[in-house]
Protein backbone atom coordinates (compact mmCIF):
# COMPACT_ATOMS: atom_id res chain seq x y z
CA UNK A 1 0.00 0.00 0.00
CA UNK A 2 0.74 3.28 -0.25
CA UNK A 3 1.45 5.98 1.99
CA UNK A 4 -1.84 7.66 1.37
CA UNK A 5 -4.13 4.54 1.18
CA UNK A 6 -1.83 3.56 4.27
CA UNK A 7 -2.37 6.54 6.12
CA UNK A 8 -6.66 6.90 4.93
CA UNK A 9 -7.39 3.23 5.86
CA UNK A 10 -5.88 3.90 8.81
CA UNK A 11 -8.08 6.90 9.56
CA UNK A 12 -10.72 5.09 8.45
CA UNK A 13 -10.42 2.30 11.05
CA UNK A 14 -9.30 5.08 13.89
CA UNK A 15 -12.28 6.61 13.20
CA UNK A 16 -14.55 3.62 13.00
CA UNK A 17 -13.50 2.42 16.21
CA UNK A 18 -12.99 5.41 18.34
CA UNK A 19 -15.37 8.01 17.35
CA UNK A 20 -17.90 7.63 20.39
CA UNK A 21 -14.67 7.59 22.35
CA UNK A 22 -12.92 10.93 21.46
CA UNK A 23 -16.29 13.01 21.15
CA UNK A 24 -16.84 11.59 25.04
CA UNK A 25 -13.41 12.57 25.68
CA UNK A 26 -14.51 16.26 24.75
CA UNK A 27 -17.53 16.53 26.43
CA UNK A 28 -15.87 14.96 29.87
CA UNK A 29 -13.09 17.73 29.35
CA UNK A 30 -15.75 20.74 28.63
CA UNK A 31 -17.87 19.60 31.69
CA UNK A 32 -14.77 19.15 34.15
CA UNK A 33 -13.95 22.91 32.60
CA UNK A 34 -17.51 23.66 33.19
CA UNK A 35 -17.15 22.57 36.67
CA UNK A 36 -14.48 24.32 37.40
CA UNK A 37 -15.14 27.15 36.20
CA UNK A 38 -18.28 27.38 38.24
CA UNK A 39 -15.89 27.27 40.97
CA UNK A 40 -13.71 30.19 39.61
CA UNK A 41 -16.92 32.41 39.00
CA UNK A 42 -17.94 31.68 42.36
CA UNK A 43 -14.08 33.33 43.95
CA UNK A 44 -14.84 36.52 40.78
CA UNK A 45 -17.90 37.28 42.45
CA UNK A 46 -17.08 36.93 45.44
CA UNK A 47 -14.20 39.56 44.68
CA UNK A 48 -16.78 41.71 42.56
CA UNK A 49 -18.55 42.19 46.14
CA UNK A 50 -15.71 42.67 48.10
CA UNK A 51 -14.87 45.94 49.28
CA UNK A 52 -11.82 46.52 47.38
CA UNK A 53 -13.34 45.45 43.76
CA UNK A 54 -12.64 46.27 40.97
CA UNK A 55 -15.80 46.07 39.30
CA UNK A 56 -14.89 43.84 36.82
CA UNK A 57 -15.21 40.10 36.10
CA UNK A 58 -12.23 38.65 34.68
CA UNK A 59 -13.83 35.42 35.22
CA UNK A 60 -13.62 32.53 32.44
CA UNK A 61 -10.12 32.72 31.50
CA UNK A 62 -10.11 28.85 32.76
CA UNK A 63 -12.86 28.11 30.30
CA UNK A 64 -10.30 28.61 27.56
CA UNK A 65 -6.82 27.73 29.34
CA UNK A 66 -7.68 24.38 31.20
CA UNK A 67 -9.73 22.50 28.20
CA UNK A 68 -5.95 23.12 26.35
CA UNK A 69 -4.21 22.11 28.78
CA UNK A 70 -6.16 19.15 29.82
CA UNK A 71 -7.30 18.26 26.45
CA UNK A 72 -3.49 18.21 25.30
CA UNK A 73 -2.54 15.89 28.17
CA UNK A 74 -4.83 13.41 28.13
CA UNK A 75 -5.07 12.95 24.17
CA UNK A 76 -1.50 12.45 24.52
CA UNK A 77 -1.94 10.08 27.08
CA UNK A 78 -5.12 8.22 25.94
CA UNK A 79 -4.03 8.07 21.95
CA UNK A 80 -0.34 7.68 22.99
CA UNK A 81 0.13 6.73 26.47
CA UNK A 82 -2.08 3.72 28.05
CA UNK A 83 -6.05 4.71 27.92
CA UNK A 84 -6.69 2.32 25.46
CA UNK A 85 -8.04 -1.17 26.71
CA UNK A 86 -5.77 -3.86 26.10
CA UNK A 87 -7.54 -5.63 23.52
CA UNK A 88 -7.96 -2.40 21.62
CA UNK A 89 -4.36 -1.99 21.80
CA UNK A 90 -3.55 -5.18 20.92
CA UNK A 91 -5.55 -4.98 17.32
CA UNK A 92 -4.48 -1.56 16.67
CA UNK A 93 -0.56 -1.97 17.14
CA UNK A 94 -1.03 -5.69 15.29
CA UNK A 95 -2.41 -3.63 12.81
CA UNK A 96 0.25 -3.34 9.37
CA UNK A 97 0.50 0.22 9.05
CA UNK A 98 3.52 2.01 9.69
CA UNK A 99 4.44 2.67 12.94
CA UNK A 100 5.07 6.58 11.41
CA UNK A 101 1.72 6.54 9.96
CA UNK A 102 -0.03 5.88 13.54
CA UNK A 103 2.62 8.35 14.85
CA UNK A 104 1.29 11.07 12.82
CA UNK A 105 -2.36 10.46 12.93
CA UNK A 106 -2.65 10.57 16.39
CA UNK A 107 -0.68 13.88 16.63
CA UNK A 108 -3.11 15.12 14.37
CA UNK A 109 -5.63 13.86 16.56
CA UNK A 110 -4.80 15.47 19.35
CA UNK A 111 -4.54 18.36 17.11
CA UNK A 112 -8.04 18.14 15.90
CA UNK A 113 -9.22 17.06 19.72
CA UNK A 114 -7.27 20.46 21.37
CA UNK A 115 -8.81 22.76 18.78
CA UNK A 116 -12.13 21.14 19.26
CA UNK A 117 -12.23 21.19 22.68
CA UNK A 118 -10.86 24.66 23.19
CA UNK A 119 -13.51 25.85 20.74
CA UNK A 120 -16.52 24.22 22.79
CA UNK A 121 -15.37 26.08 26.15
CA UNK A 122 -14.65 29.33 24.23
CA UNK A 123 -18.57 28.99 23.17
CA UNK A 124 -19.17 28.39 26.50
CA UNK A 125 -17.28 31.36 27.79
CA UNK A 126 -19.10 33.34 25.33
CA UNK A 127 -22.41 32.18 26.83
CA UNK A 128 -20.96 32.41 30.73
CA UNK A 129 -20.20 36.03 29.80
CA UNK A 130 -23.53 36.61 28.12
CA UNK A 131 -25.26 35.17 30.70
CA UNK A 132 -23.60 37.48 33.53
CA UNK A 133 -24.06 40.58 31.36
CA UNK A 134 -27.73 39.94 31.19
CA UNK A 135 -27.47 39.54 35.25
CA UNK A 136 -26.11 43.72 35.06
CA UNK A 137 -22.26 42.42 35.45
CA UNK A 138 -19.73 44.16 33.44
CA UNK A 139 -17.48 42.24 32.28
CA UNK A 140 -13.98 42.21 31.13
CA UNK A 141 -13.44 39.68 28.19
CA UNK A 142 -11.95 39.84 24.06
CA UNK A 143 -10.75 37.61 21.51
CA UNK A 144 -9.47 34.34 22.98
CA UNK A 145 -6.11 35.50 22.60
CA UNK A 146 -6.76 39.02 23.99
CA UNK A 147 -8.18 37.37 26.61
CA UNK A 148 -5.44 34.93 27.34
CA UNK A 149 -3.00 37.78 26.37
CA UNK A 150 -4.77 39.82 29.27
CA UNK A 151 -4.79 37.17 32.00
CA UNK A 152 -0.93 36.86 31.63
CA UNK A 153 -0.17 40.95 31.75
CA UNK A 154 -2.29 41.79 34.35
CA UNK A 155 -2.49 45.48 35.11
CA UNK A 156 -1.67 46.69 38.85
CA UNK A 157 -4.74 48.14 39.16
CA UNK A 158 -6.48 44.55 38.52
CA UNK A 159 -4.96 43.54 41.79
CA UNK A 160 -5.51 46.89 43.17
CA UNK A 161 -3.17 45.96 46.00
CA UNK A 162 0.44 45.94 44.75
CA UNK A 163 2.69 49.31 44.79
CA UNK A 164 2.74 50.34 41.34
CA UNK A 165 6.17 52.77 41.66
CA UNK A 166 7.85 49.95 40.24
CA UNK A 167 5.71 49.29 37.44
CA UNK A 168 8.63 46.43 35.34
CA UNK A 169 9.06 44.49 38.29
CA UNK A 170 6.05 44.38 38.98
CA UNK A 171 4.85 43.07 35.71
CA UNK A 172 7.74 40.42 35.76
CA UNK A 173 7.01 39.08 39.30
CA UNK A 174 3.17 39.27 37.94
CA UNK A 175 4.19 36.62 34.81
CA UNK A 176 6.30 34.44 36.84
CA UNK A 177 3.89 34.43 39.43
CA UNK A 178 0.98 33.66 36.75
CA UNK A 179 3.12 31.10 35.13
CA UNK A 180 4.46 29.22 37.97
CA UNK A 181 0.37 29.27 39.11
CA UNK A 182 -0.78 27.55 35.74
CA UNK A 183 2.75 25.54 35.87
CA UNK A 184 1.38 24.19 39.37
CA UNK A 185 -2.33 23.99 38.49
CA UNK A 186 -1.43 22.15 35.27
CA UNK A 187 1.68 20.66 35.42
CA UNK A 188 2.00 19.18 38.81
CA UNK A 189 -1.50 17.13 38.28
CA UNK A 190 0.03 15.66 34.92
CA UNK A 191 3.08 14.77 36.47
CA UNK A 192 1.16 12.65 39.57
CA UNK A 193 -1.01 10.95 36.35
CA UNK A 194 1.60 9.79 35.26
CA UNK A 195 3.33 8.68 38.52
CA UNK A 196 -0.02 7.37 39.50
CA UNK A 197 -0.42 4.91 35.99
CA UNK A 198 3.10 4.12 36.56
CA UNK A 199 3.87 3.26 40.29
CA UNK A 200 0.64 1.46 40.87
CA UNK A 201 0.72 -0.48 37.56
CA UNK A 202 4.22 -1.67 38.73
CA UNK A 203 2.57 -2.79 42.25
CA UNK A 204 4.34 0.43 43.94
CA UNK A 205 1.44 1.00 46.22
CA UNK A 206 3.06 2.87 48.79
CA UNK A 207 5.45 4.71 45.88
CA UNK A 208 2.14 5.86 44.69
CA UNK A 209 0.43 6.84 48.35
CA UNK A 210 4.06 8.48 49.03
CA UNK A 211 3.83 10.79 45.42
CA UNK A 212 0.10 11.49 46.01
CA UNK A 213 0.62 13.00 49.87
CA UNK A 214 3.18 14.94 48.68
CA UNK A 215 1.99 16.29 45.81
CA UNK A 216 -1.24 17.26 47.91
CA UNK A 217 1.47 18.97 50.79
CA UNK A 218 3.32 21.21 48.16
CA UNK A 219 -0.56 21.92 46.58
CA UNK A 220 -1.68 23.26 49.66
CA UNK A 221 1.23 25.30 50.54
CA UNK A 222 1.54 26.19 46.84
CA UNK A 223 -2.48 27.29 47.30
CA UNK A 224 -1.55 29.45 50.22
CA UNK A 225 1.53 30.64 49.15
CA UNK A 226 0.02 31.87 46.31
CA UNK A 227 -2.77 33.77 47.35
CA UNK A 228 -0.45 35.16 50.39
CA UNK A 229 2.28 36.43 47.39
CA UNK A 230 -0.08 37.29 44.84
CA UNK A 231 -3.17 39.04 46.40
CA UNK A 232 -1.83 39.82 49.84
CA UNK A 233 0.66 42.53 50.09
CA UNK A 234 -0.27 43.29 53.70
CA UNK A 235 -0.30 40.21 56.03
CA UNK A 236 -1.96 41.37 58.68
CA UNK A 237 -4.62 39.06 60.65
CA UNK A 238 -7.06 41.30 59.48
CA UNK A 239 -6.38 41.88 55.83
CA UNK A 240 -5.83 37.49 56.08
CA UNK A 241 -9.15 37.21 57.88
CA UNK A 242 -10.77 39.55 54.82
CA UNK A 243 -9.40 37.35 52.15
CA UNK A 244 -9.87 34.16 54.18
CA UNK A 245 -12.62 32.69 52.02
CA UNK A 246 -10.91 33.68 48.66
CA UNK A 247 -8.38 31.25 49.74
CA UNK A 248 -10.14 28.63 50.83
CA UNK A 249 -12.34 28.69 47.23
CA UNK A 250 -9.00 28.77 45.55
CA UNK A 251 -8.16 25.59 47.53
CA UNK A 252 -11.45 24.36 46.82
CA UNK A 253 -10.64 24.93 43.19
CA UNK A 254 -7.48 23.55 42.88
CA UNK A 255 -8.23 20.42 45.10
CA UNK A 256 -11.21 19.79 42.67
CA UNK A 257 -9.18 19.92 39.75
CA UNK A 258 -6.61 17.69 41.42
CA UNK A 259 -9.53 15.32 42.79
CA UNK A 260 -10.90 14.72 39.55
CA UNK A 261 -7.33 13.96 38.09
CA UNK A 262 -6.85 11.40 40.51
CA UNK A 263 -10.29 9.93 40.39
CA UNK A 264 -9.85 9.85 36.83
CA UNK A 265 -6.56 8.26 37.14
CA UNK A 266 -7.43 5.43 39.59
CA UNK A 267 -10.44 4.62 37.34
CA UNK A 268 -8.07 3.87 34.63
CA UNK A 269 -6.07 1.49 36.52
CA UNK A 270 -8.09 -1.18 35.79
CA UNK A 271 -7.11 -0.84 31.77
CA UNK A 272 -3.92 -0.01 32.39
CA UNK A 273 -2.49 -2.75 34.31
CA UNK A 274 -1.74 -4.75 31.24
CA UNK A 275 -1.48 -1.65 28.80
CA UNK A 276 1.25 -0.07 30.42
CA UNK A 277 3.20 -3.36 29.53
CA UNK A 278 3.41 -1.97 25.84
CA UNK A 279 5.39 0.81 26.99
CA UNK A 280 8.28 -0.33 28.40
CA UNK B 1 9.78 -20.09 9.25
CA UNK B 2 9.37 -19.02 12.96
CA UNK B 3 12.15 -18.85 14.99
CA UNK B 4 12.91 -17.60 18.43
CA UNK B 5 16.66 -16.99 18.90
CA UNK B 6 17.59 -16.62 22.34
CA UNK B 7 15.05 -14.13 23.55
CA UNK B 8 15.95 -12.72 26.54
CA UNK B 9 12.83 -10.97 27.90
CA UNK B 10 11.36 -9.57 31.46
CA UNK B 11 8.14 -6.84 32.74
CA UNK B 12 10.92 -5.82 35.29
CA UNK B 13 14.71 -5.91 35.51
CA UNK B 14 14.53 -8.41 38.59
CA UNK B 15 12.31 -11.04 37.12
CA UNK B 16 12.77 -12.41 33.58
CA UNK B 17 10.26 -14.29 32.16
CA UNK B 18 12.19 -15.22 29.46
CA UNK B 19 16.27 -15.56 29.42
CA UNK B 20 18.37 -17.08 26.52
CA UNK B 21 15.06 -19.00 25.01
CA UNK B 22 14.83 -20.40 21.90
CA UNK B 23 12.06 -22.24 19.98
CA UNK B 24 11.19 -22.75 16.44
CA UNK B 25 7.98 -23.37 13.95
CA UNK B 26 9.74 -24.58 10.90
CA UNK B 27 6.69 -25.32 9.10
CA UNK B 28 3.00 -24.99 8.86
CA UNK B 29 0.50 -26.83 10.84
CA UNK B 30 -1.20 -26.35 14.43
CA UNK B 31 0.76 -25.87 17.16
CA UNK B 32 -0.76 -26.01 20.60
CA UNK B 33 1.07 -24.16 23.11
CA UNK B 34 0.98 -25.23 26.44
CA UNK B 35 1.93 -24.15 29.90
CA UNK B 36 0.90 -23.32 33.40
CA UNK B 37 -0.87 -19.88 34.46
CA UNK B 38 1.84 -17.00 34.25
CA UNK B 39 4.39 -18.82 32.48
CA UNK B 40 4.61 -16.58 29.79
CA UNK B 41 1.93 -17.71 26.68
CA UNK B 42 0.56 -14.68 26.56
CA UNK B 43 4.07 -12.84 26.62
CA UNK B 44 5.45 -15.26 24.13
CA UNK B 45 2.65 -14.02 21.55
CA UNK B 46 3.56 -10.65 22.00
CA UNK B 47 6.93 -10.86 21.50
CA UNK B 48 6.14 -12.87 18.40
CA UNK B 49 3.79 -9.92 17.27
CA UNK B 50 6.61 -7.67 18.07
CA UNK B 51 4.51 -5.87 20.83
CA UNK B 52 7.06 -6.10 23.24
CA UNK B 53 10.55 -5.47 23.08
CA UNK B 54 13.29 -8.09 24.32
CA UNK B 55 16.03 -7.28 26.41
CA UNK B 56 18.05 -9.76 24.12
CA UNK B 57 17.50 -12.18 21.05
CA UNK B 58 15.19 -11.58 18.56
CA UNK B 59 11.44 -13.28 16.91
CA UNK B 60 12.33 -13.76 13.19
CA UNK B 61 9.52 -14.72 10.82
CA UNK B 62 10.47 -15.15 7.28
CA UNK B 63 13.67 -14.02 8.49
CA UNK B 64 12.67 -10.54 9.03
CA UNK B 65 13.03 -9.71 12.88
CA UNK B 66 9.02 -8.83 14.17
CA UNK B 67 10.39 -6.10 16.46
CA UNK B 68 11.04 -4.00 13.08
CA UNK B 69 6.73 -3.99 12.89
CA UNK B 70 6.68 -3.51 8.73
CA UNK B 71 3.33 -3.34 7.36
CA UNK B 72 4.15 -5.96 4.69
CA UNK B 73 5.16 -8.76 7.58
CA UNK B 74 2.47 -7.58 9.69
CA UNK B 75 -0.18 -7.97 7.03
CA UNK B 76 1.13 -11.54 7.45
CA UNK B 77 0.27 -12.47 10.91
CA UNK B 78 -3.00 -11.90 12.80
CA UNK B 79 -3.52 -12.21 16.79
CA UNK B 80 -6.56 -13.38 18.48
CA UNK B 81 -6.17 -11.81 21.97
CA UNK B 82 -7.36 -13.65 24.97
CA UNK B 83 -9.20 -10.19 25.95
CA UNK B 84 -10.06 -8.17 23.14
CA UNK B 85 -12.28 -5.09 22.54
CA UNK B 86 -14.60 -4.68 19.30
CA UNK B 87 -15.50 -1.39 18.33
CA UNK B 88 -19.38 -0.34 18.72
CA UNK B 89 -20.37 -0.69 14.70
CA UNK B 90 -22.10 -3.59 12.58
CA UNK B 91 -20.38 -6.59 12.43
CA UNK B 92 -19.48 -6.27 8.27
CA UNK B 93 -18.41 -2.64 8.78
CA UNK B 94 -16.05 -3.76 11.53
CA UNK B 95 -14.44 -6.14 8.69
CA UNK B 96 -14.71 -4.21 5.84
CA UNK B 97 -12.10 -1.55 7.93
CA UNK B 98 -10.09 -4.47 8.98
CA UNK B 99 -10.27 -6.23 5.38
CA UNK B 100 -8.45 -2.95 4.34
CA UNK B 101 -5.03 -3.97 5.59
CA UNK B 102 -4.58 -7.43 4.87
CA UNK B 103 -4.02 -8.63 1.10
CA UNK B 104 -5.81 -11.56 1.40
CA UNK B 105 -8.79 -11.13 3.04
CA UNK B 106 -11.82 -13.17 2.08
CA UNK B 107 -15.12 -11.55 2.40
CA UNK B 108 -16.64 -14.92 1.32
CA UNK B 109 -14.34 -16.90 4.13
CA UNK B 110 -15.66 -14.81 6.68
CA UNK B 111 -19.23 -14.73 6.07
CA UNK B 112 -18.85 -18.85 5.96
CA UNK B 113 -17.45 -18.70 9.55
CA UNK B 114 -20.31 -16.32 10.77
CA UNK B 115 -23.08 -18.52 9.48
CA UNK B 116 -21.40 -21.81 10.99
CA UNK B 117 -21.25 -19.60 14.13
CA UNK B 118 -25.01 -18.50 13.38
CA UNK B 119 -24.33 -14.95 13.23
CA UNK B 120 -25.28 -12.25 10.91
CA UNK B 121 -23.36 -9.73 9.34
CA UNK B 122 -25.79 -7.16 9.97
CA UNK B 123 -25.55 -7.68 13.61
CA UNK B 124 -24.50 -4.45 15.71
CA UNK B 125 -21.23 -5.75 17.84
CA UNK B 126 -22.30 -3.83 21.03
CA UNK B 127 -25.12 -6.44 21.21
CA UNK B 128 -23.23 -9.33 21.35
CA UNK B 129 -22.23 -11.11 23.99
CA UNK B 130 -18.61 -12.18 24.82
CA UNK B 131 -18.94 -15.43 23.23
CA UNK B 132 -20.23 -14.58 20.06
CA UNK B 133 -17.67 -11.53 20.19
CA UNK B 134 -14.91 -13.68 20.20
CA UNK B 135 -16.90 -15.73 17.08
CA UNK B 136 -16.21 -12.36 15.31
CA UNK B 137 -12.96 -11.94 15.84
CA UNK B 138 -11.89 -15.88 15.14
CA UNK B 139 -14.22 -15.44 11.60
CA UNK B 140 -11.86 -12.21 10.60
CA UNK B 141 -8.54 -13.52 12.48
CA UNK B 142 -9.77 -16.67 9.84
CA UNK B 143 -10.74 -14.80 6.74
CA UNK B 144 -7.47 -12.28 7.22
CA UNK B 145 -5.84 -15.44 5.37
CA UNK B 146 -2.41 -14.87 7.14
CA UNK B 147 0.48 -16.58 7.41
CA UNK B 148 0.58 -16.28 11.15
CA UNK B 149 -2.46 -16.85 13.24
CA UNK B 150 -1.61 -16.68 17.22
CA UNK B 151 -5.00 -17.25 18.99
CA UNK B 152 -4.63 -17.29 22.95
CA UNK B 153 -7.31 -19.48 24.10
CA UNK B 154 -9.63 -18.98 21.60
CA UNK B 155 -12.45 -21.58 23.13
CA UNK B 156 -12.99 -19.67 26.17
CA UNK B 157 -16.13 -18.12 26.32
CA UNK B 158 -17.32 -20.67 23.17
CA UNK B 159 -20.19 -22.83 23.88
CA UNK B 160 -20.12 -26.82 23.02
CA UNK B 161 -21.26 -26.61 19.70
CA UNK B 162 -19.02 -23.25 18.84
CA UNK B 163 -16.12 -25.32 19.65
CA UNK B 164 -17.02 -28.37 17.70
CA UNK B 165 -17.38 -25.45 15.04
CA UNK B 166 -14.70 -24.02 15.91
CA UNK B 167 -11.99 -26.68 15.55
CA UNK B 168 -13.78 -27.41 12.20
CA UNK B 169 -12.87 -24.23 10.65
CA UNK B 170 -9.20 -23.97 11.81
CA UNK B 171 -8.76 -27.39 10.54
CA UNK B 172 -10.18 -26.37 7.51
CA UNK B 173 -7.66 -23.08 7.60
CA UNK B 174 -4.46 -24.98 8.10
CA UNK B 175 -1.92 -25.97 5.48
CA UNK B 176 1.57 -26.44 4.74
CA UNK B 177 2.25 -22.74 4.38
CA UNK B 178 0.72 -21.30 7.49
CA UNK B 179 1.67 -21.80 11.43
CA UNK B 180 -1.53 -21.44 13.60
CA UNK B 181 -0.44 -21.15 17.09
CA UNK B 182 -2.80 -22.16 19.87
CA UNK B 183 -2.38 -20.99 23.54
CA UNK B 184 -4.91 -23.44 25.82
CA UNK B 185 -5.53 -24.44 29.12
CA UNK B 186 -8.73 -26.62 27.25
CA UNK B 187 -6.10 -29.12 25.89
CA UNK B 188 -9.28 -31.75 25.27
CA UNK B 189 -10.88 -29.28 23.32
CA UNK B 190 -8.28 -29.34 20.78
CA UNK B 191 -5.80 -32.24 20.99
CA UNK B 192 -7.79 -33.65 17.72
CA UNK B 193 -6.51 -30.55 16.18
CA UNK B 194 -2.87 -30.11 17.21
CA UNK B 195 -0.06 -31.48 14.52
CA UNK B 196 2.50 -30.01 16.96
CA UNK B 197 2.75 -29.76 20.89
CA UNK B 198 4.94 -27.66 22.77
CA UNK B 199 4.74 -27.79 26.55
CA UNK B 200 6.44 -24.84 28.13
CA UNK B 201 7.80 -24.25 31.77
CA UNK B 202 9.61 -21.07 33.31
CA UNK B 203 12.41 -20.25 30.50
CA UNK B 204 12.28 -23.77 29.12
CA UNK B 205 10.64 -26.07 26.57
CA UNK B 206 9.64 -29.32 28.48
CA UNK B 207 7.74 -30.90 25.77
CA UNK B 208 8.85 -29.86 21.78
CA UNK B 209 6.85 -32.96 19.69
CA UNK B 210 4.73 -33.57 17.14
CA UNK B 211 1.45 -35.47 17.81
CA UNK B 212 2.33 -38.04 15.49
CA UNK B 213 6.15 -38.55 17.50
CA UNK B 214 4.28 -38.61 21.07
CA UNK B 215 2.04 -41.34 19.75
CA UNK B 216 4.71 -43.32 19.14
CA UNK B 217 7.04 -42.40 22.29
CA UNK B 218 4.27 -42.58 25.46
CA UNK B 219 1.66 -44.98 25.92
CA UNK B 220 -1.95 -43.39 27.45
CA UNK B 221 -3.98 -45.95 29.22
CA UNK B 222 -6.57 -46.98 31.54
CA UNK B 223 -5.24 -49.73 34.47
CA UNK B 224 -6.76 -51.91 36.62
CA UNK B 225 -5.66 -50.95 40.48
CA UNK B 226 -2.60 -53.08 40.15
CA UNK B 227 -1.46 -52.58 37.31
CA UNK B 228 0.76 -49.81 37.18
CA UNK B 229 3.51 -50.12 34.32
CA UNK B 230 7.15 -49.55 35.98
CA UNK B 231 7.96 -46.98 33.41
CA UNK B 232 5.04 -44.99 34.26
CA UNK B 233 5.59 -41.23 33.77
CA UNK B 234 2.41 -39.83 35.51
CA UNK B 235 -0.66 -41.96 37.03
CA UNK B 236 -4.04 -40.18 38.55
CA UNK B 237 -7.00 -42.29 39.54
CA UNK B 238 -9.71 -42.96 37.65
CA UNK B 239 -13.30 -44.85 37.12
CA UNK B 240 -11.62 -47.99 37.16
CA UNK B 241 -8.13 -47.75 38.34
CA UNK B 242 -6.07 -45.15 36.95
CA UNK B 243 -5.11 -43.10 34.23
CA UNK B 244 -1.42 -43.73 33.19
CA UNK B 245 1.28 -42.31 30.73
CA UNK B 246 4.34 -44.37 30.17
CA UNK B 247 6.98 -44.96 28.04
CA UNK B 248 5.89 -46.58 25.09
CA UNK B 249 7.69 -49.56 24.42
CA UNK B 250 4.68 -51.51 22.27
CA UNK B 251 6.22 -49.73 18.95
CA UNK B 252 2.43 -48.97 18.32
CA UNK B 253 1.40 -45.36 18.06
CA UNK B 254 -0.73 -45.02 21.01
CA UNK B 255 -3.81 -42.87 21.31
CA UNK B 256 -2.26 -39.25 23.12
CA UNK B 257 -3.97 -37.95 25.84
CA UNK B 258 -2.52 -34.20 25.80
CA UNK B 259 -4.13 -33.49 29.31
CA UNK B 260 -1.96 -36.38 30.97
CA UNK B 261 0.72 -35.70 28.96
CA UNK B 262 1.10 -32.03 29.81
CA UNK B 263 0.96 -33.54 33.38
CA UNK B 264 3.59 -35.98 33.23
CA UNK B 265 5.51 -33.07 31.61
CA UNK B 266 5.03 -30.78 34.45
CA UNK B 267 5.41 -33.75 36.92
CA UNK B 268 8.07 -35.49 35.26
CA UNK B 269 10.25 -32.79 33.37
CA UNK B 270 13.40 -34.38 32.92
CA UNK B 271 12.42 -37.96 32.34
CA UNK B 272 9.63 -36.91 29.27
CA UNK B 273 12.27 -34.56 27.93
CA UNK B 274 14.54 -37.68 27.42
CA UNK B 275 11.80 -40.08 26.11
CA UNK B 276 10.87 -37.39 23.60
CA UNK B 277 14.99 -36.69 22.53
CA UNK B 278 15.91 -40.43 22.25
CA UNK B 279 16.51 -41.57 18.23
CA UNK B 280 16.52 -38.06 17.31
Amino acid sequence: MTFKQQYTAYAKWDLAMHLKFYLSFVLVVVGVTVFLNALDLGRELMDYFSPDRDNCITAGIELVAIPVFLSTYFAIGCILHPYRTKGDRILTMSLPVSRWIKLLHNFLTIVVMVVVTAFAAAIIAEASYKCLEMFGFEVSRGPVLSTIWKHYTVTPSNLGVYDSSSPAIYYVWNIVRVSVTYLMVYLVPMTMFFFVNTFVYRGNVIWTILIIILLFILLFFFGIGDNVLGYYSDLSKEFIMKHLPRTILDLVFLLALWLTMLIWGLKRYRYMQVVNRFSH
Amino acid sequence: MLKIDNLTFGYSRKKLNYEDFSLSFPKGGIYGLLGQNGVGKTTLFYLIMGMLTPKKGEVAYKGVNTLDAKPDLLSEMFIVPEEFDLPPVKIQTFAKHLSRFYPRFSNEEFLHCLSEFSLSPDESITKLSMGMRKKVYISLALATNTNLLLMDEPTNGLDIMSKTKFRQLVSSYASDERIIIISTHQVKEVENLLDHVMIIEPNRVVVDASLADIADKFSFAEVGQNELPENCLYSEPSVGGFSVVAENQTGNPSLVDLELLYKAAIMNSEQVNNILNQNQ
